[in-house]
């Protein structure tokens, strides 16, 4: 009976040690180039997070998607307040912002910013400026899509240095 | 010198000779570690618990835990940044399998769990999902004192639901106050 008992519980302690070793959860920063969006010509990007390491390593074996954020620095290269938006779309061939505005999903909007400032984003106040996050894990889910830097207002010049912070659960 | 040892082991053997039941409460406190989770670092832990062991080889808790996960840490553009690790409540009940009576002297078991897991930080969704946890325990009950010094280990898994789990390793110290043996 107690060799039993002892089998059990080392049966019960493998299956959890597998658990620990199946899946982890993982931070992943994608930097983006800086680039400056205009209501007169605005900006994509492309994002494409195979080129990261470590979601390349993971990509066939994401859990989830749990948390999406847009970190950096935002510059109002106007002369007016204004608040940044950063829209997400699968197509990169939007060229105007009402454009993007029908047809892309807000993704960030960012607090105002005086006219002719700087506002850092910090990743535990990015998290409350995020739009539409499910769409956002999606996409990251998906690995490839486009970034549009837009304002509120227009005409607007904004300068992004972002970067995005990706959590994500994945077999290990 | 021998005598002295030997009224140690004696003592200490106490707890094995003497298999009746017990009803304990205690309180405890120790780390919170995630295991395998970036955007959670190390944090501590409190919690009460009650037991009851109708026989000295199996018994039974309910347990209450508050525990916190220190704030994780990337750094972007050389610039590091945090975020609030958040806290857990966790309540719930065991199996305890091993030497659980209540008796004087050395008790080890293991402990078979399930509880309900709550966890909180600013920013997220709360993430509220059944726990699962083994782990090995060790209390040394004082010879009449009805006081129990006692040390645990859980490993816990939390399914997400979507295939993977949040998984934390939980040591703990603590003191139990034994009611006495019915």
């Amino acid at each position: 009976m107690k060799k039993y008992m002892i089998y059990g519980m080392a049966l019960l302690v493998l299956i959890f040690i597998a658990g620990c070793v199946a899946s982890g959860t993982l931070i992943l920063v994608y930097d983006i180039d800086s680039f400056i969006s205009s209501s007169t010509s605005i900006q994509v990007t492309e994002v494409d997070l195979t080129d990261n390491s470590d979601y390349n390593d993971h990509k066939d074996k994401i859990k989830s998607i749990d948390q999406v954020a847009v970190v950096g620095t935002l510059e109002n290269l106007e002369f007016a307040d204004n608040q940044a938006e950063v829209w997400l779309s699968d197509v990169g061939t939007y060229s105007s912002p009402a454009e993007v505005r029908a047809n892309a999903t807000i993704v960030f909007s960012s607090p105002v910013i005086l006219a002719g400032d700087t506002l850092f984003i910090d990743w535990s106040d990015a998290l409350s400026y995020i739009q539409n996050l499910q769409t956002l894990k999606d996409a990251a889910d998906n690995g490839h899509f486009y970034l549009y830097g837009l304002a509120e207002n227009s005409p607007f010049s904004v300068r992004f240095q972002i970067s995005l912070v990706i959590t994500m659960t994945a077999g290990l | 010198m021998r005598k002295f040892i030997a009224l140690i082991i004696f003592t200490l053997s106490a707890g094995q000779a003497l298999a009746l039941t017990d009803i304990s409460i205690g309180a405890f406190g120790g780390l919170n570690i995630p295991v395998a989770q970036e955007d959670a670092k190390t944090g501590n832990a409190f919690g009460l618990k009650a037991k009851f062991s109708p026989s000295p080889m199996i018994g039974g808790s309910i347990f209450y835990e508050n525990r916190a996960f220190g704030d994780p840490e990337i750094t972007v553009g050389g610039l590091t940044m945090s975020i609030d690790g958040g806290k857990v409540t966790s309540f719930g009940a065991e199996l305890l399998i091993g030497n659980v009576g209540g008796a004087a002297g050395p008790h080890f078991y293991w402990a078979l769990g399930i509880s309900n897991y709550q966890w909180k930080r600013d920013g997220f969704e709360d993430h509220t999902k059944v726990g699962y946890h083994l782990g090995p325990g060790f209390e040394l009950v004082l010879p009449a004192a009805n006081i129990g010094i006692e040390g645990r280990g859980k490993f816990e898994i939390v399914p997400t639901g979507s295939g993977g789990s949040r998984k934390n390793a939980l040591v703990f110290v603590g003191v139990n106050y034994h009611f006495g043996l019915l």
